[in-house]
């Protein structure tokens, strides 16, 4: 049997069926709306009652009512806000990223927060970002990581926003977080985002104390005491390196190819790679800046004391090696012992300390601070909300997520450091460090990626053990390149 | 003579006439032809002409372009030191693995075209090394390559052979490319090609070579390869233009490195277009290395004039 619709039984089904996808969406955007606005009645009564009444008899009563209405006053405040953002970034981090959200979502119940996942590989992503910005679809939350020369051409480009009229209208305490951290986002006189992943960067050897343990050092003396000299680094060295023809058993350490290495290495006694500005390799005319490069030439190309490029194996990192005992030391920083520590599979093999640099001539720590950041896009419609999710993300709760939960190492915040070092004592190590350690020096044309290539191809080859270059030349040469890149016009 | 004009215009007519069936078929041949369509004029050749109009621009995606004319040509040659390397390294790499790779798969579908016993299986075994995807190939050489403690130079110094570093050392890490290319490719299809070639040839040039008292070696001087030449050519060619682009290997394998070892024109353009956002400048290279790319094959036909023979043409 056919059964024949008309048009009019059509429409009102139509109608109907739109209906009730709309009644469903609706009822909870109000649900919420009405459980923020029920305290705030409450409490507004409560207030009235307690003036009207004029007994207060205890200071500490009247007190706790003023602080909740003032709190629900905020809440109040915080539901009228509308609007929607969209959080771009490139690593899944559960269930931190959701956690995030949802906890925002309870303090702006009208905002919604989209959650946009890149492509893992950071680099990747921006390459990917800076596309989707050309086409206008880049979202109102980024982090462009200074760590990763990437911040200064954001902000170059007009990409991000500076925030310091956001921080100032918030009236934010910039103190909760490293005064280094936030120092990494300012830039032309200007803050541009607020801390995310931060570690103290190539500031000590990551050691296994097993491979000093063998040759008699008995005990280190704690890192916090910066009371390990160049000499006894040297001599550790040198003892605990074991080799027998070709085959290395043991190496006594490995150097840090890469910009970081390079600009610490010139860093150990007083120097510089480039100048603060951004414009000059200065290494090049520095005894201070040599001395620090030439101590690793020697021990690389001279004594062939670390493994060439790869001979640990592929894939096999600086901290699986040292883990596993095939490594005495190696020049990294704080997220690298951690990692070392957590790769350690026998005891007997490996036992992860660090020794932090010694202090130079001028009490500064050769360092460099490693970090990224949180931005808001230049042209968010929101900007507001959108500074507020950021605030959000790297707040202690949002920070101590990001390391526990989130898989990253943020040591960003002093008040999250006594949580994490209770779960990783190692950390308590880097604590002066973190506080105090020295910035990273950005060429000036926002050229951060060539500058990166440059160091690392050119550094590469002056501390190539199997082809030598002389130190002087391979210096030359490096130095050369690296002026080629910052005499390029900006990015 | 009237009529005849009229005739004609009769015959016209009726020509310009197409009929509703035709018409349906030529609508389907287009549908059916729509999606190349789209994807060479929207894919490949729209985005080849937008990248020759910015290689006359600097243009970093994030700003409008802003036209320089020759500029980045002229810059490829006066003020890049990389663009002479990346060129050197490349031409290295091409001159190194195109005679090895072509003369290597012809040798070994000559081999395999023996008649044999287990001739299938060994095809197969040459073949399957070529399933393998380049960027886990490298990984796995990577590990048979280890300087220190690699099954290949455990293996040269048990026979008392000082090991070279491979993908570590300056002079090495080129040639361990192309020895982890060839694994790759000498028993893929190119010798396929090779060996759909040989057993093209006519049985009765051998038995006439066999008669005249040929052997072996001289069957395949005198018939053999004249007769495989076309496709000796056609391989040369398609091996010339994949070893100029070259990059999957370094990209992975050495990053360019060690001090640029292995920083092929590939990776210079890749560089330049996705890491420095130099797109204008980096078209310029590309559009460059097309015209090289072109102008080698173009002077290839040229040659082959004088040394491929097309039997019965």
């Amino acid at each position: 049997m056919e059964t024949r619709l008309s048009r009019r039984t059509l429409l009102k089904a139509g109608a109907l069926l739109a209906g009730g996808v709309l009644a469903g969406c609706a009822p909870k955007v109000v649900e919420v709306t009405k459980i923020v606005e029920k305290p705030v009645e409450k409490i507004v009564e409560k207030t009235v009652v307690v003036e009207k009444e004029k007994v207060v008899k205890e200071t500490v009563v009247q007190e706790k009512v003023v602080k909740e209405t003032v709190v629900v006053d905020a809440a109040a405040k915080r539901a009228e806000v509308k609007g929607k953002i969209v959080w771009d970034t490139f690593r899944a981090n559960p269930p931190w990223d959701k956690d995030r959200l949802d906890s925002f979502k309870q303090l702006y119940p009208n905002v919604e927060v989209e959650l946009r996942m890149g492509v893992a590989d950071q680099q990747a992503n921006y390459a990917k970002w800076y596309a989707m910005e050309a086409a206008g679809d880049l979202g109102d939350v980024l982090q462009f990581d200074p760590s990763h020369f990437h911040f200064w051409r954001a902000a170059d480009k007009n990409i991000i926003m500076p925030i310091d009229d956001l921080v100032a209208a918030d009236n934010t305490d910039l103190t909760q977080w490293y005064e280094q951290f936030v120092n990494m986002s300012r830039y032309k006189g200007k803050l541009w985002g607020l801390p995310s992943w931060g570690w103290s960067g190539f500031d000590c050897l990551v050691v296994n104390e097993v491979a000093l343990n063998e040759i008699g050092v008995k005990e280190l003396p704690d890192p916090q005491q910066y009371a390990v000299t160049w000499d006894q680094i040297l001599e550790w060295i040198h003892k605990s390196h074991k080799a027998s023809g070709d085959k290395v058993e043991r190496y006594g350490f490995n150097w840090a190819g890469g910009e970081a290495g390079f600009t610490v290495m010139c860093r150990w006694f007083g120097g510089e790679l480039i100048n603060p500005e951004g414009t000059k390799t200065v290494f090049q005319d520095d005894e201070k800046a040599l001395k620090g490069l030439r101590m690793v030439y020697d021990l690389v190309v001279k004594e062939k004391l670390a493994p060439a490029p790869g001979a640990l194996g592929q894939g096999v990192s600086n901290e699986i090696a040292c883990a596993e005992g095939r490594l005495t030391m190696y020049h990294c920083g704080s997220l690298c012992a951690v990692n070392a520590q957590k790769a350690v599979k026998d005891n007997t093999k490996a036992k992860i300390t660090v020794i932090l640099f010694p202090k130079r001539e001028d009490g500064k720590i050769p360092s460099q601070i490693r970090g990224g950041a949180w931005q808001v896009h230049k042209t968010s419609k929101y900007p507001m909300i959108a500074y507020q999710f950021i605030k959000h993300l790297t707040s202690k709760e949002g920070c101590l997520g990001f390391n526990l939960f989130g898989g990253n190492t943020a040591l960003v915040r002093p008040d999250v450091l006594p949580l994490l070092i209770a779960q990783i004592p190692m950390y308590k190590h880097f604590l002066n460090n973190l506080a105090n350690g020295m910035v990273i020096h950005a060429p000036a044309n926002s050229r951060g990626r060539e500058y990166t290539d440059a160091i690392a191809q050119n550094g590469a080859k002056l501390m190539d053990a199997i082809k030598p270059v002389p130190f002087e030349q391979g210096v030359k040469e490096m130095a050369a390149e690296i002026q080629k890149v910052l005499d390029t016009p900006p990015a | 003579m009237d009529s005849t004009i009229t005739a004609q215009i009769a015959i016209t007519r009726a020509k310009r006439r197409i009929s509703p069936a035709v018409i349906r078929e030529n609508v389907n041949g287009y549908l059916f032809l729509a999606p190349w369509l789209i994807g060479f004029f929207g894919l490949f050749l729209g985005p080849a002409l937008a990248s020759l109009y910015f290689s006359f621009t600097q243009y970093d995606v994030l700003s409008p372009s802003k036209w320089i004319g020759v500029g980045n040509y002229v810059k490829m040659f006066t003020a890049d030191n990389l663009f002479y390397t990346s060129l050197a390294r490349t031409l290295y790499f091409t001159g190194l693995s195109v005679p090895l790779g072509v003369f290597g798969s012809m040798v070994l579908a000559i081999l395999l075209n023996m008649k044999l016993k287990g001739t299938v299986i060994y095809r197969t075994l040459f073949f399957m090394p070529s399933l393998v995807p380049l960027v886990s190939a490298v990984v796995l050489w990577l590990w048979l390559l280890n300087p220190d403690w690699g099954i290949v130079n455990n293996a040269l110094r048990y026979i008392g052979i000082k090991p070279p570093a491979w993908f570590a050392d300056r002079n090495w890490a080129l040639p361990s490319l192309v020895m982890v290319g060839l694994w790759g490719s000498i028993g893929g299809t190119r010798m396929i090609i090779f060996l759909a070639g040989l057993q093209g040839i006519p049985e009765e040039l051998y038995d006439a070579a066999a008669i005249d008292g040929a052997n072996t070696w001289n069957r395949i001087r005198h018939v053999t390869i004249p007769l495989l030449s076309p496709t000796i050519f056609f391989n040369l060619v398609l091996a010339i233009i994949g070893a100029l682009q070259a990059f999957q290997g370094a990209f992975v394998a050495t990053e360019g490195g060690p001090a640029y070892a292995t920083w092929f024109f590939g990776l210079h353009i890749y560089k330049h277009a996705f890491d420095y956002w130099n797109m204008g400048y980096a078209s310029a290279l590309a559009w460059f290395f097309a015209v090289v790319i072109i102008g080698l094959t173009i002077l290839q036909q040229r040659l082959s004039t004088k040394w491929v023979f097309y039997y019965g043409a």
